[in-house]
């Protein structure tokens, strides 16, 4: 008889746990979505040349729920800056950092100053660090092999590029830069290398070329690239310009002539995979091993820069 | 992996748990398993109707609000081809190119459809820019009679075309800003001066007026709506960008195969239902993609329910099947306490008869045995109690004729030698002697005729030993009108005389001591003869051993017998015996007056 009871109130018990867990929510609260924080650091002072990258962030942010914040330098060329800003946006309490930053000093101390618990995926450049989850890598000695052999295939008698920089160091301009030069020795064509700051600068040099009968420039900083372009200003057939990039200001440039190839990467695929990728690890989903993706680029001019292909990649539609 | 052996073993138990199963507890048993198995195919079968018809619910919403979006989306596309066709009959057809300006009419008409229309433009033949609204300028290098639209529409003159979206790149703009547009072309008649060309209309329209006619439609968690050519090739779909990424991919191709109406296909691993409504003129399909996953009855809460529901259920019957189960058993189980009480030997309990048919046919069968054993029992009692007192007659007939034959032997004697007193004395004690033996048949006696029975005896044996012994009686006054059976206390006297005295030469002393000590009336017949060892006196209690063929007959084992016979084995014979010293012979019988023996009281 007592067992009878026993049975009975256990079940009793059961059968209230059962209807408590099941209609309120004093046993078992369904999972509210959670809304994750995370910011994202570019080592420039506008968004010029990030406007597909920002989409495809935001697109991944609406999907996955996540309030991201995009925070570029107060000054250009200023890339130091970016070690205060990764410190602000850790105590504002971002949860993840997705960070670009092309100089590896910087990057560096970047990382020694965020915790090992918040992770990172770095964009445009790989690091060893055990911070970084997942990387983007621009590949700028592909990038650099593809441009040079565009502009000898294109270029007849080519002699003589000028590769035009901005003063800031920057590792992935460094390794386009080199690899521009090894293939101009290779190739017995004499690269010239030059910094310039402004856009006065700019057009100085466009004129010099003009001057001494035209010749090739190549730029892998977008923008110095829409600088140059600027400067060329629709005179194409004196100066040919090559750069690395894309921009709206890059398109019209393209298409005056003043711009003639440009390598370009599917920046909203970058922005869109970086925000995803960082929220799959944020909330456990999947755990990286350290790795990294080479983003492919191609070369856009004026002709094939509206094939259905390219449109795409140039213009996200979201 | 479980051996033959262990096998066997856990069958063993389960066989065991089971036998130790009371019929409520089987009963109860096997009820919950049936609801059980039961409970979880109604449920199992529920849930899966249930699914079924939830995913139809969602199959038939999600085909009407398509209906809707279809009806709208179609309903945009003929306002287009309105603003088309006005353009086209009712300004260019009735314009002079060379006289007329068309620029108010396609200003006007822009901007009443501005929201949905990123311009309206008129070329030639060779490309020139004739007309456009708002005012724009055709960038340099833009080769019109290369675009997709332009060929489209010189292709079949006809018609009008919608091309699929493209980022407008004919007219410069100030912001280096674009837009997607969808190109809907045709082919004009242009009139200019006296000749007629064909030119080409185009109109392009806003792809984000499309998106807004798709953005607000909500067919359910991870399902959406997207819109595509007659080839498959997309127009509008809510992650256009991500497919042509390749982040994400889209069955398009296939289905723009398929007919309009309800369709499920496995695309990617996943499972999804796919509506297809075909929009009337361009050919264009509106799809709607549903996983199944999103429209199975899965949260973990509803799951949960659903356990509780089962369990309820479970319960409730578990509850109703225990009452049952006792309602069935009690009457059986009753019957089993009846038979219990029987098997213990209480045959006056009366068996309760209630239940079904079957359990009162077995209760009234049961009972109707119950008397019959009762009544048998009876029989074999009574059986029994004749018996014993054939027996009890049967030994108290073996007195001995030897004892008569030897007693009118002596009396002879006596006449003879002109003893007549003695002789009378002896005729007289034997008279009464027998009269006792006789009792009118009694087999039952007062103790103070079985002392005078004892008394007869001995004067007769007293006169043929020539006082070669004597006795003497201590007899307890209370006693003597206690029964007993008669001819105890005699054969153990003869035993005295006989065994006892034989050797004494006249100093033989037997003693014969009646009373009632508690419940038990005790006689005690006690010599001085030559005694027994205790192992003879064993063989003698146990009737292995018997005394010689000489005296009364009615021996030691006699009358040991007859007590036991009448007075149950707790009563009988006492024996202390020291070889040379003598014996002592307790008689153990209850003290029972004489008329309560007499009528079985005893018993």
């Amino acid at each position: 008889m007592k067992k009878a009871y026993f049975s009975f109130f256990a079940m009793l018990f059961v059968l209230i746990f059962l209807f408590l867990a099941s209609s309120t929510d004093l046993i078992f609260k369904e999972k509210e979505p959670e809304v994750y924080q995370i910011s994202v650091l570019i080592d420039w002072a506008d968004d010029t040349g990030w406007e597909n990258f920002k989409q495809g962030l935001e697109k991944a942010a609406s999907q996955f729920n996540v309030d991201f914040s995009f925070v570029t330098l107060y000054e250009q060329n200023k890339v130091s800056q970016q070690i205060e800003l990764v410190h602000r946006e850790i105590a504002a309490g971002a949860q993840g950092i997705i960070i670009s930053s092309e100089n590896l000093t910087i990057m560096e101390k970047v990382l020694r100053n965020i915790s090992v618990s918040i992770p990172v995926v770095v964009v445009g450049s790989t690091i060893d660090s055990p911070r970084v989850k997942y990387s983007f890598d621009n590949n700028y000695e592909a990038v650099a092999q593809e441009v040079f052999k565009f502009a000898t295939d294109e270029v007849e008698e080519l002699k003589k590029i000028t590769v035009a920089t901005n003063t800031v160091n920057r590792n992935n301009v460094e390794i386009f830069c080199k690899t521009i030069s090894d293939l101009g020795i290779e190739n017995e064509i004499e690269i010239n290398r030059v910094q310039l700051q402004s856009l006065d600068e700019c057009e100085t040099l466009v004129e010099g070329i003009i001057a001494s009968g035209g010749g090739v420039l190549i730029s892998p900083e977008i923008n110095t690239l829409n600088q140059l372009g600027k400067a060329i200003g629709g005179r194409g057939e004196e100066v040919v310009l090559y750069g690395v990039g894309w921009s709206k200001t890059t398109r019209s440039l393209i298409e005056n002539n003043s711009i003639d190839v440009t390598a370009v990467k599917n920046d909203y695929k970058v922005g869109y995979l970086s925000m995803k990728y960082m929220v799959e690890h944020l909330s456990g989903i999947r755990s990286f091993p350290k790795e990294m993706q080479s983003t492919e680029n191609i070369l856009i001019n004026n002709e094939d820069m509206y094939l259905k292909e390219n449109m795409s990649i140039l213009f996200p539609m979201d | 992996m479980m051996n033959g052996e262990q096998k066997g073993s856990l069958k063993e138990k389960w066989y065991e748990v089971y036998r130790k199963l009371s019929l409520r507890q089987i009963i109860w048993f096997y009820f919950t398993i049936t609801a059980l198995i039961a409970t979880m195919l109604i449920g199992f079968s529920f849930y899966g109707r249930f699914s079924s018809q939830a995913q139809d619910i969602i199959q038939e919403e999600n085909r009407k609000l398509l209906e809707q979006v279809g009806n709208n989306c179609g309903s945009y596309i003929r306002n287009m081809m309105k603003v088309s066709d006005t353009l086209y009959y009712s300004v260019i057809k009735k314009s002079n190119l060379s006289t007329d300006s068309l620029s108010e009419s396609f200003q006007l008409l822009y901007d009443t459809n501005k929201e949905n229309i990123e311009s309206i433009s008129l070329f030639s033949l060779s490309g020139e820019l004739l007309e456009v609204a708002p005012a724009a300028v055709l960038k340099q290098n833009a080769e019109i009679r290369k675009q997709e639209w332009f060929s489209l529409a010189m292709s079949e003159r006809e018609n009008l075309h919608f091309s699929t979206p493209m980022v407008s790149n004919i007219f410069s703009t100030q912001d280096a800003e674009y837009s997607w547009v969808i190109p809907l072309s045709r082919a004009v008649q242009i009139t200019r001066g006296n000749s007629v060309q064909t030119g080409v209309l185009l109109i392009n329209l806003r792809h984000s007026g499309l998106e807004d006619v798709f953005n607000n439609v909500l067919l359910g968690e991870n399902a959406y709506i997207y819109l595509a050519d007659r080839q498959g090739e997309l127009i509008y779909h809510p992650n256009m960008q991500l497919i042509s990424s390749g982040i994400m991919e889209e069955n398009n191709y296939e289905t723009a195969t398929k007919k309009d109406g309800n369709h499920t296909e496995k695309f990617n691993g996943v499972k999804t239902d796919f509506v297809i409504k075909s929009l009337g003129y361009t050919g264009w399909k509106i799809v709607g993609v549903t996983p199944q996953s999103s429209v199975i009855l899965g949260s973990f809460k509803s799951n949960v329910f659903v356990l509780f529901m089962a369990c309820f259920f479970l319960t409730a019957l578990t509850i109703i099947y225990s009452y049952i189960s006792k309602r069935v058993s009690a009457p059986i189980l009753s019957l089993e306490q009846s038979v219990k009480k029987l098997e213990d030997g209480n045959w006056d309990t009366d068996i309760e008869i209630s239940g079904f048919y079957e359990v009162r046919h077995l209760g009234n069968a049961i009972k109707n045995m119950a008397l019959q054993i009762q009544k048998l029992m009876i029989d074999i009692v009574n059986e029994h109690e004749a018996k014993r007192k054939s027996d009890l007659s049967v030994l108290q007939n073996q007195i001995n004729p030897h004892f008569l034959y030897n007693t009118l032997d002596v009396i002879v004697w006596m006449i003879e030698n002109e003893k007549q007193s003695e002789a009378v004395k002896a005729v007289t004690a034997l008279a009464r002697f027998f009269r006792i033996s006789l009792s009118k048949g009694n087999n039952i006696i007062t103790v103070a005729d079985e002392i005078e029975h004892v008394r007869n005896y001995l004067t007769i044996q007293d006169m043929r030993f020539k006082n070669r012994f004597t006795y003497n009686f201590q007899i307890q006054e209370e006693a003597l009108q206690l029964g007993t059976i008669k001819l105890v206390l005699q054969p153990l006297v003869e035993n005295a005389i006989y065994h006892a005295m034989e050797f004494m030469d006249g100093d033989g002393v037997i003693e014969i001591n009646v009373f009632q000590e508690q419940h038990k009336l005790k006689m005690v017949v006690k010599d001085n003869g030559c005694g027994m060892t205790e192992d003879v006196v064993k063989k003698l209690l146990d009737g292995e051993e018997f005394p010689s063929g000489r005296g009364s007959g009615v021996g030691v084992r006699n009358v040991q017998e007859r007590i036991k016979l009448l007075f149950g084995e707790s009563y009988g014979l006492e024996i202390f015996s020291e070889p040379d010293e003598g014996t002592e012979i307790t008689i153990i019988i209850p003290a029972t007056p004489y008329e309560t023996l007499r009528k079985g009281g005893a018993n």
